[in-house]
């Protein structure tokens, strides 16, 4: 059969341009997934930063939650007893509970920390009306889980008689 | 004439759509990869709701309801349909409490703060019953405080008992709808 010279023409730049594209679709989806990996670090650092502020909030509200009733016992407990206060709740405590990660595996974590009162009388001669005055005082230490720190809070009550 | 030559083509080998194949199943992994982290994400982000949002806002509600009563006691059960507290006062954990308020003119005016769990067909939530003033007023109002979608969410009130370490504090303890826990006092027993 004896061919056309277009035909020939286009036959041979149809080849030629073939060629120049041969290994092009490898370099198209190394480049696809480049940049999927980019997209989903830049999405997992979104999404962290994101939970690691919840996570924070959570502790925060947590630990002030638990303080406020360090704050109400020391307003609450009679001036009597006032010296006996720091016996009755120092050492290992349970703060709260963090939400379960899968439905039903009651897998949250307890926030647990150290609580420490001190119950310490405000010196007479410091005192203008020489009344008996107690500085009661909680700290307490809790770790934050992801990051292993520590932390201290503490609240501080005046009673005087 | 129709031209009945076609154009010459090369074959892919099976290396090359090996190649292919597998580069298109990566990328499909990756992007299945990417849902799923969003959907964790997301997942993650609505378990702490209740912890973030729903327990500040809950304890800052109940603060202002009990702190305006004179005095309140907490009692075991979960008074009847429009009916007053009618068990004892318990010292102890319990999802009721009863607030009194003292009136001017000498009398004084009921209510009772209670939590009823979320069951099938009885949505739960912690609600705010009010009395007409005096021992035998009348049903006044109720309302919806904090309407609770979770079985396992729940409101515990509890004062201590003498020699505990919160003896005579009212606690309100919250769990939410994931086991999550926390407690915070009510305001201190007067």
């Amino acid at each position: 059969m004896i061919l056309h010279p277009k035909m020939v023409k286009s036959s041979f730049m149809f080849g030629k341009a073939t060629s120049s594209r041969r290994g092009f679709l490898l370099l198209e989806s190394a480049m696809a997934l480049g940049i999927l990996t980019v997209i989903s670090l830049l999405l997992l650092k979104l999404s962290l930063n994101v939970l690691h502020p919840r996570q924070w909030t959570m502790i925060q509200t947590m630990t002030d939650a638990y303080m406020g009733i360090e704050r109400a016992s020391a307003e609450r407990e009679p001036f009597s007893t006032i010296p006996g206060w720091p016996a009755r709740n120092n050492g290992l405590v349970a703060i709260g509970r963090f939400p379960d990660q899968v439905v039903g595996a009651a897998d949250g974590a307890i926030l647990r920390g150290n609580i420490l009162r001190t119950a310490t009388v405000i010196s007479p001669a410091i005192n203008p009306a020489g009344m008996t005055v107690y500085q009661l005082k909680s700290v307490l230490t809790y770790n934050v889980p992801s990051t292993g720190r520590s932390y201290v809070k503490s609240r501080t009550i005046i009673r005087s008689q | 004439m129709k031209n009945l030559v076609r154009p010459h083509h090369r074959g892919v080998t099976l290396l090359e759509l090996t190649v292919v194949i597998l580069l298109g199943l990566l990328m499909a992994g990756m992007l299945m990869g990417l849902a799923q982290q969003q959907i964790t994400f997301l997942n993650l982000l609505s378990r702490q709701n209740f912890l973030v949002d729903e327990a500040p806002l809950l304890n800052n509600y109940i603060n202002r309801v009990i702190s305006k009563a004179d005095r309140f006691s907490v009692h075991a059960a979960v008074p009847a349909a429009g009916a007053r507290v009618a068990d004892a006062a318990i010292l102890g954990a319990g999802p009721t409490l009863k607030l009194t308020y003292n009136l001017p003119d000498g009398t004084n005016r009921e209510s009772v703060l209670y939590f009823r769990r979320a069951a099938l067909g009885n949505p739960g939530g912690l609600f705010l019953r009010t009395f007409q003033p005096g021992a035998g007023g009348a049903l006044n109002t109720e309302v919806t405080l904090y309407s609770a979608t979770s079985v396992t969410t729940n409101i515990i009130f509890s004062i201590g008992a003498v020699g505990s370490p919160n003896a005579g504090l009212l606690v309100v303890t919250l769990n939410g709808p994931q086991n999550e826990t926390i407690a915070f006092a009510g305001t201190t027993q007067q």
